[in-house]
C-alpha cells in the first residue's frame, strides 16, 4: 500500500490502540504492585508490515508475562526449606519451655528433693523433716512425669498440625490442577492467560512451603508438580497427601491419585511445613525424651536402692521410694512415689539398722550424698538433666539459628524472582508517561491527517 | 539487577525484624539481668549454671546441716561442762566429809547434797538438741536415762555429709561420758555410791570416791573436748562451704547476670538501629507516594 492520507488515519488509529493496550499493561502492573506472585506483563507491540513493504502502523499482539522458571524454582527451594526451618523452630521453643521453664523445672525439683535430705540428716526423727522429704519426692516425680507427658502431648498436637496442614496442602494440590486444566484450555483458543499462570504459581509456592515442591513445566505445557520424590500434580491430576500414625507412633505421609495406590513418602518429606514437623516430631522431641526416660530410671533406681536397704521410723525395711520402673522406656511418665511410702513419711529409712532408730541418720546420709554421686555409669542427678537441658537447648538454638538463615535466604530469592517478575513503580511511572507521550503523538497524527483530509476536501 | 518496591520493602522488613528481635533480647536481658533464660540462649552455659545450681543448693544444705549439728555438739559440750562441775562440786563435798571435823550428821547432810547432784547428772544426761536427746547415741527418742539412772542409750554415731564423701560426726557418745560401757566409769552409779556413802558415813567409801570423781571428770572432759573438736570442724566446714559458694555465686554470675552498663549501651545502639531501620521503611514508602504523585 503506498502511502495515504486514509493509511495515516489508519497508523493513527492503530498507535492509539496499540498505546492504550501498552496504558493497560502498566495500569495492570500498578494495580498489582502489591499481589502475591504477581508476575508484571508488558504489552507486546509489532509493527504492522504491508505487502509493499510500507509500514501498516503497530499493533498489540498480547501480553508478555516477566517469569524466569530459574530464579521461580530456586524460591520454591528455598521457601520448603523455609517452611520446614520455622515448623521445627517453633515446635522446639515450645519442647523447650516445657522441659526447661524459668522456674519450677526439673532441676529446682532435684535440687529441692536431695535439700530435703540434707535436712533429714541433722532431723532423722522428725515428722516435718520427713514430711518435707516426701513432699519433695512426690513433686519431683511429678515434674518429670509432667513433663514426658507434655512431651507426649505435643506430639499428639503436632499430628493435629500435619494433618491440617495436609488438609490446606490438598485445596492447594486441587486448585493447581484445575487451573492447569484452565491454562491449557485457555492456550487452547489462542489465549494467554497470564493471571491463571500467577494464581498457579502461587498456589505452588504455597505448597512449596507446605511440603517443599519442584515444578516442572515442557515445551508442550505440560505441568508437573513434584514434591518428596513423586508427582503431586501431573497436569489436570492432583494427588491427595494423607497424614496418620505408624506402629512406631511415627508420623506417616503418603500420597496417592485418585483411583492409584497409595505410596508411602515419609521418609523423603524433609522440606515444608511438614518436614520441619516431621523432624522436631519423629527425631528431636523423641531424642528428650530418651534422656528424661534414663534420667527417671537411673534416679528411681538409685534412690530405691538406698530407701529399701534402710528402715523407717516404723522398723520396716525393704520399700522403694519411687515405684521402680521394669524398663527403661516410659519411665519418666510412669514416675511416681511408690504406695508404700506415699502416704507415710515414718517409711523414709533414714537409719540403716532398726536397731539405730530413731535417731540413726546414716542412710538419709547416704540419701542425700546421691545428689554429687554419678547415678549408674552416667552424671549426677543434676549434672543428667543438664545434658537434657542442653540437647533441648542446642536443638531449640539450632532450629533457631536455621530459621533466621532460611528466612534470610527467602527473602533473597524472592528479591531474585522478584527482579525479574516484580513491579517497579519507577519503571512503570516512566512508562505511564512513555505510552501516554504517544498515545498523544498518536491522536496529534490522527488530527493532522484529519485536518489534511479537510483542507483536501475544501479544495475539492 | 533490577530492584522492584518489593524487593526493596523486603529487604527492609527483614532488618527490622531483625532489629526488633535483637531490642527484645537486649530488653529481656536488661529487664532480667539474666544473659541465659532458655536453654536456647547458651546450651552450654545453661547446662553450667543447672549444674552449679546443683552445687549452690549442696553447699547450702551442707552448710545448714553442719550448723544445726555443730549447735548441737555444743549443747552437748556444755552439758558435759555443766557435768564436769557438778563431779566437782561432788569431789569438794567428799573431801570436806573425808576429814575427820566432819560429823556423821554433816555427812548425812553431804549426801543429800550429793543425791540432788545425782538428780541434776541425770537430767544433764538427758539434754536435748533439735532431733531428741543428745547422749542416747541413735537413740534419741527416749530418755538415755531413768530416774534410777540406769543408761537406755546407744553408742551409735550420727554424722553429716559436709563435702563429698567427707563425714563428721554430729553427736558424741553418751555412753562414753556417763557409762563404763567403753572401759571406764559409771558417773552416775559413784555419784549414787558417794552419796551412799556419806549418808551411811563410810569414810572409807568416801576418801575412795575423790579419785574416782578425778577420774569420772576427766572421762566426762575427754567426751567434751570430742564434742569441741567436732563442732569446731563442722563451723570450719561451714566456713569452707560459704567460701566455696562465694566464689561459685561469682562464676555463676558471670556467666549469667548481664553487665548492666553494658546491656543498656547495646540496648541503645539497638534502639538506635532499630529506629533508623524505621526510618528507611518510612522513606521508602514515601518514595513510591513520590514517584506516584509525579506520575
Amino acid at each position: 500500500m503506498s502511502g495515504s492520507l486514509f493509511g495515516l488515519l489508519n497508523i493513527a488509529q492503530s498507535g492509539l490502540a496499540a498505546q492504550t493496550a501498552a496504558l493497560d499493561a502498566t495500569g495492570q502492573n500498578v494495580a498489582n504492585v502489591n499481589t502475591p506472585g504477581y508476575s508484571r506483563v508488558t504489552a507486546n507491540l509489532e509493527t504492522v508490515a504491508t505487502a509493499d513493504g510500507y509500514s501498516g502502523g503497530v499493533v498489540a499482539t498480547g501480553m508478555d508475562r516477566s517469569f524466569d522458571s530459574l530464579t521461580y524454582g530456586s524460591m520454591l527451594t528455598e521457601q520448603g526449606l523455609g517452611g520446614a526451618a520455622d515448623a521445627r523452630s517453633g515446635a522446639l521453643t515450645q519442647t523447650e519451655s516445657v522441659v526447661a521453664p524459668t522456674s519450677g523445672g526439673i532441676g529446682d525439683n532435684i535440687d529441692s528433693f536431695f535439700s530435703s535430705l540434707q535436712t533429714l540428716e541433722t532431723s532423722p526423727s522428725d515428722p516435718s523433716a520427713r514430711a518435707g522429704v516426701l513432699a519433695s519426692a512426690g513433686q519431683l516425680a511429678q515434674s518429670i512425669s509432667s513433663t514426658a507427658n507434655q512431651l507426649g502431648t505435643q506430639r499428639a498436637g503436632l499430628v493435629t498440625e500435619a494433618q491440617g496442614v495436609a488438609t490446606s496442602l490438598n485445596e492447594n494440590l486441587a486448585q493447581i490442577a484445575a487451573l492447569n486444566t484452565q491454562i491449557s484450555a485457555a492456550r487452547g483458543s489462542g489465549n494467554e492467560p497470564t493471571d491463571l499462570e500467577d494464581q498457579r504459581d502461587q498456589l505452588a509456592s504455597q505448597v512449596s512451603t507446605q511440603i517443599g515442591a519442584q515444578v516442572l513445566t515442557d515445551a508442550n505445557g505440560d505441568y508437573t508438580l513434584l514434591s518428596s520424590g513423586t508427582a503431586l500434580v501431573t497436569n489436570g491430576s492432583a494427588a491427595t497427601v494423607a497424614v496418620a500414625i505408624d506402629t512406631s507412633n511415627n508420623l506417616q505421609i503418603s500420597s496417592s491419585f485418585s483411583g492409584g495406590l497409595q505410596s508411602n513418602i515419609t521418609q523423603n518429606v524433609n522440606s515444608g511445613t511438614l518436614g520441619g514437623i516431621r523432624e522436631a516430631r519423629d527425631t528431636d522431641i523423641p531424642q528428650v525424651s530418651t534422656q528424661l526416660d534414663q534420667l527417671a530410671y537411673n534416679l528411681s533406681t538409685s534412690v530405691n536402692a538406698v530407701q529399701s536397704a534402710g528402715y523407717g521410723l516404723d522398723g520396716v525395711t525393704g520399700r522403694n521410694m519411687f515405684t521402680q520402673p521394669a524398663l527403661v522406656l516410659g519411665a519418666a511418665s510412669a514416675m511416681a512415689l511408690d504406695p508404700s511410702v506415699a502416704n507415710d513419711p515414718a517409711a523414709i529409712a533414714a537409719s540403716t539398722t532398726a536397731a539405730g532408730l530413731p535417731g540413726g541418720n546414716d542412710n538419709a546420709v547416704a540419701l542425700a550424698a546421691l545428689a554429687s554421686q554419678p547415678l549408674g555409669a552416667s552424671a549426677t542427678p543434676s549434672d543428667a538433666f543438664a545434658t537434657i537441658g542442653a540437647t533441648v537447648g542446642t536443638l531449640a538454638s539450632s532450629a533457631n539459628s536455621e530459621q533466621s538463615l532460611r528466612q534470610a535466604t527467602v527473602t533473597q530469592a524472592q528479591s531474585i524472582n522478584s527482579s525479574e517478575s516484580g513491579v517497579s513503580l519507577d519503571e512503570e511511572m516512566t512508562n505511564l508517561d512513555q505510552f501516554q507521550r504517544a498515545y498523544e503523538a498518536s491522536s496529534q497524527v490522527l488530527q493532522t491527517a484529519n485536518t489534511l483530509l479537510g483542507e483536501l476536501m475544501q479544495d475539492l | 539487577m533490577r530492584i522492584t518496591d518489593n524487593m526493596r520493602l523486603a529487604t527492609v522488613l527483614l532488618d527490622q525484624s531483625r532489629a526488633s528481635q535483637s531490642v527484645y533480647t537486649l530488653s529481656e536481658e536488661s529487664a532480667s539481668g539474666n544473659l541465659i533464660s532458655a536453654p536456647s540462649d547458651d546450651p552450654a552455659g545453661y547446662a553450667t549454671l543447672v549444674s552449679m545450681d546443683s552445687r549452690l543448693s549442696i553447699m547450702q544444705g551442707r552448710s545448714t546441716a553442719a550448723s544445726t549439728a555443730s549447735n548441737n555438739l555444743d549443747a552437748a559440750s556444755s552439758a558435759l561442762s555443766s557435768a564436769g562441775d557438778l563431779l566437782s562440786q561432788a569431789k569438794q563435798l567428799a573431801l570436806e566429809a573425808a576429814t575427820g571435823t566432819d560429823s556423821a550428821a554433816d555427812r548425812t547432810n553431804a549426801g543429800v547434797q550429793v543425791s540432788a547432784l545425782v538428780t541434776q547428772m541425770i537430767s544433764l544426761g538427758n539434754t536435748q538438741g533439735t532431733d531428741g536427746y543428745l547422749f542416747g547415741g541413735t537413740s534419741t527418742g527416749t530418755p538415755p536415762f531413768n530416774a534410777a539412772g540406769v543408761y537406755g542409750g546407744n553408742n551409735g554415731v550420727t554424722q553429716v555429709e559436709v563435702a563429698d564423701g567427707v563425714l563428721t560426726n554430729s553427736n558424741v557418745s553418751g555412753a562414753d561420758a556417763f557409762t563404763s560401757s567403753a572401759g571406764g566409769n559409771n558417773v552416775i552409779a559413784d555419784l549414787q555410791s558417794l552419796a551412799a556413802s556419806l549418808s551411811t558415813n563410810n569414810v572409807v567409801g568416801i576418801t575412795s570416791s575423790i579419785a574416782t570423781m578425778d577420774t569420772d571428770s576427766a572421762q566426762v572432759s575427754a567426751v567434751m573436748v570430742q564434742a569441741g573438736a567436732h563442732s569446731s570442724s563442722l563451723q570450719a566446714s561451714t566456713q569452707l562451704i560459704s567460701n566455696l559458694t562465694t566464689s561459685t555465686e561469682t562464676a555463676r554470675s558471670s556467666l549469667d547476670s548481664a553487665a548492666t552498663a553494658q546491656v543498656y549501651t547495646e540496648l541503645q545502639t539497638t534502639q538506635t538501629a532499630y529506629q533508623t531501620s524505621l526510618s528507611v521503611t518510612q522513606q521508602i514508602l514515601s518514595l513510591q507516594s513520590f514517584a506516584s504523585s509525579v506520575a
